[in-house]
């Protein structure tokens, strides 16, 4: 009896390891999984969080900046007039400036003159060739009221103002001051600790920046605006032949670009997030880059391209738009929100159809295994009739394509 | 008158008693009257006499066939009981008698129980001893025999031979001395120190990049360096204070990124994207260091 007692517990035991082991994989299985999401999106919340606070000090930046630069005002002796110097200039006159301290705004206007106003300075001198009008102009400042200054030399004051021809081309350099050009063709500033401001500029703009925001507004032709730490913002930019680039980078911070009608435009950050809003050019090349941050578009529900997407390290591809997929690489699923963990994984895109297989080649959308560890991540596929190029690539940041 | 006299075994079964009444009355009435029959018997009497004297102490002990006789026979009756068969039952080749055997087995008692006790302490101690072992062996490398082992300060002297699952790539090596380097891995004679290099020292020495430096990569070392060069010429007056600190802050930026990119392109030599954002962060600084050496130089022309 008591053996046969003892048989059947063995024969019990026996036949229920199996699954005892079967329901722990299974739950370590899940287990691992909802880690690997939670891990993810607590990457995603400290990478979102690192960006906030390094926007947060470079605001404490230029809040420091303006405090530097208005008690360089206040130390600076007191001037009792301010100075004024005309000089007649042709309409395309090229007009030149560099300050060392101080802020400098430049308007465009109707005369064939150029005249300098400065405030807080000693002397200004307007260089021109022995050729009237002048084609060039050089705004020379001084400290001293007798000071003669010469070609090249960076005085300091509390602020100049030039106007200029509108046909002109405005060359300004500062080291510790602001620059707001206006309503001229051709704007050319370059600020070591400053923000740069161009606004109706008619032919081209050339920003460059040390440490200072950049702000592009109503401007034609080609555009290239840079910063180093600071943002970039650009508005209403308008090409005026094929070939006119718009380029916009920052090292840290942000760059921003909306309603920009050229047909290459490049837009780039070490660390910093990029958001372009507005319609593709019809044969456009576009190429956002980011080593640390997010890219993300925001086009008309109607736009045409053939997408790049690549996330080299982390981060995911999200797209409102259906993206008829040229190779799914990397083990990313076609779905809707690549990567994400609200995608189900294999799932069809919305409105995906499949494409011809390529000559030599194999397409299976929709059967690609998720990957172990969903690290590079790429996209390449088309929306529409493909008419526009876009590039976008983050080291370490996520992708989002979205409708206005 | 003379009968024929009785035969010696009869005359000698008369002796033992062993003769029927009958038999045993005509014996003695024969030898009474025959001379010679009562000379034989009173022979094998002298003899039987001698015999029982010379085997005397023997007969006090009780034969062993009969103990071991009356023990088994006491044991059989006690196993009869235990079972509950009848005594007529055979120990056959049934089922029931199979299993009864087992359980026999399981019926423990204390001498059984310590003994059983002892058999599963020695085989647990030898599970543990024997998976000791084998740990050392996989945490340590071959096993020292004994004799190889240093002790004390010996062992500081001792050679040490690299393990081959240490990597190529040095280490840091802490010089304390402890119970640690006494577990000892040391088996052969070839010595091959190991390098003491720092880390950082390892990732950023100009000579170190330079043997591994991707494709363009070199070009941009040049021109860091040489912008780094101009830079420190113009001094403290290059930047001020608060730019200064925004600089260092963006460069810092700038080689973390040339780091994480670096270590993805350096796996991926092929992958376009990687090496482009590498270079794309090589330019950045070499744009940075461009706009500081500018204004260096002017700091230098100003002094």
């Amino acid at each position: 009896m008591k053996s046969s007692f003892l048989t059947t517990v063995f024969a019990l035991a026996l036949a229920l390891a199996p699954q005892a082991a079967a329901q722990t994989t299974g739950t370590s299985q899940k287990t691992e999984t909802r880690t690997r999401t939670e891990t993810r999106t607590q990457r995603e919340i400290e990478r979102e969080a690192e960006r906030q606070a390094e926007r947060e000090e470079r605001e404490r930046d230029r809040q420091e900046r303006e405090r530097e630069q208005e008690e360089a005002r206040r130390e600076t002796r007191v001037r009792s007039a301010a100075v004024e110097r005309t000089s007649s200039a042709e309409a395309q006159a090229v007009v030149s400036l560099c300050l060392s301290q101080g802020d400098v705004i430049v308007r465009g206007w109707d005369k064939k003159e150029v005249r300098a106003r400065a405030e807080g300075a000693g002397n200004v001198r307007l260089l021109t060739p022995n050729v009237q009008p002048a084609p060039r102009v050089e705004v020379l400042v001084a400290d001293d009221e007798g000071e003669e200054p010469d070609s090249g030399d960076c005085g300091s004051a509390d602020q100049i103002e030039l106007m200029v021809p509108r046909g002109a081309t405005v060359n300004v350099r500062t080291q510790n001051g602001h620059i707001d050009v206006s309503d001229v063709s051709d704007a050319r500033a370059e600020a070591l600790s400053g923000d740069v401001e161009v606004r109706r500029i008619a032919k081209a703009v050339t920003i460059s920046c040390l440490s200072g925001d950049v702000s592009v507004t109503d401007v034609s032709g080609p555009v290239h605006a840079t910063t180093v730490s600071g943002s970039v913002e650009a508005r209403n930019a308008r090409s005026l032949s094929a070939g006119d680039g718009f380029e916009a980078k920052s090292t840290s911070g942000d760059v921003t670009i909306e309603n920009v009608g050229h047909s290459e435009v490049i837009a780039a950050a070490i660390s910093g997030s990029l958001l372009y809003t507005g319609a593709l050019a019809r044969g456009g090349a576009y190429d956002f880059k980011t080593i640390s941050g997010d890219v993300t578009l925001e086009l008309p529900p109607d736009s045409s391209f053939t997408l790049h997407a690549k996330v080299v390290v982390s981060g995911d591809i999200n797209t409102d738009f259906p993206v008829k997929t040229l190779a799914v690489g990397g083990g990313v699923p076609a779905s809707g929100s690549s990567g994400g963990p609200s995608s189900p994984p294999g799932a069809p895109l919305p409105g995906a159809t499949p494409m011809p297989p390529p000559q030599g080649g194999r397409v299976k959308p929709g059967k690609m295994k998720p990957p172990k560890e969903p690290e590079q991540v790429r996209l390449d596929g088309t929306v529409g009739s493909g008419d526009a190029t876009v590039n976008m690539s983050s080291f370490s940041g996520s992708l989002h394509l979205r409708k206005l | 008158m003379t009968k024929r006299c009785i035969d010696e075994g009869l005359l000698q079964a008369y002796m033992d008693g062993e003769l029927s009444g009958e038999h045993a009355a005509e014996a003695a009435a024969h030898v009474a009257s025959c001379d010679a029959c009562a000379a034989a018997l009173a022979e094998f009497e002298n003899d039987s006499a001698f015999f029982s004297a010379a085997f005397a102490p023997d007969d006090s002990i009780s034969v062993p066939t009969e103990v071991l006789r009356s023990r088994v026979n006491a044991s059989v009756a006690q196993l009869e009981d235990a079972r509950g068969f009848g005594r007529g039952r055979s120990n056959g080749r049934s089922f029931d008698g199979f299993l009864a055997s087992l359980s026999g087995l399981f019926s423990f008692t204390p001498q059984r129980a310590a003994a059983f006790a002892s058999v599963l302490a020695v085989v647990a101690a030898g599970i543990i001893y024997f998976a000791v072992i084998k740990q050392k062996d996989t945490d340590g490398g071959p096993r020292p025999s004994s004799g190889e082992i240093a002790s004390g300060d010996a062992q500081k002297d001792t050679p040490k031979v690299i393990q081959s699952e240490v990597t190529p790539t040095p280490e840091v090596v802490t010089d304390a001395g402890g119970p640690k380097k006494e577990s000892a891995k040391v088996v052969d004679v070839n010595y091959k120190p190991r390098r003491r290099v720092n880390k950082t020292e390892r990732t950023t020495t100009p000579e170190a990049k330079k043997e591994l430096g991707l494709p363009g990569e070199k070009d941009y070392w040049s021109a860091i360096a040489s912008l780094e060069t101009t830079i420190k010429m113009g001094g403290d007056r290059t930047l001020k204070p608060a730019l200064r600190v925004q600089y260092e802050r963006n460069l810092a930026i700038l080689d973390s990124a040339i780091e994480q990119t670096r270590k993805v392109a350096a796996q991926n030599p092929k992958d376009k994207d990687a090496v482009g954002f590498l270079m794309s962060a090589y330019q950045s600084k070499v744009e940075l260091l461009t706009k500081v050496a500018d204004q260096a130089q002017v700091a230098a022309l100003g002094r």
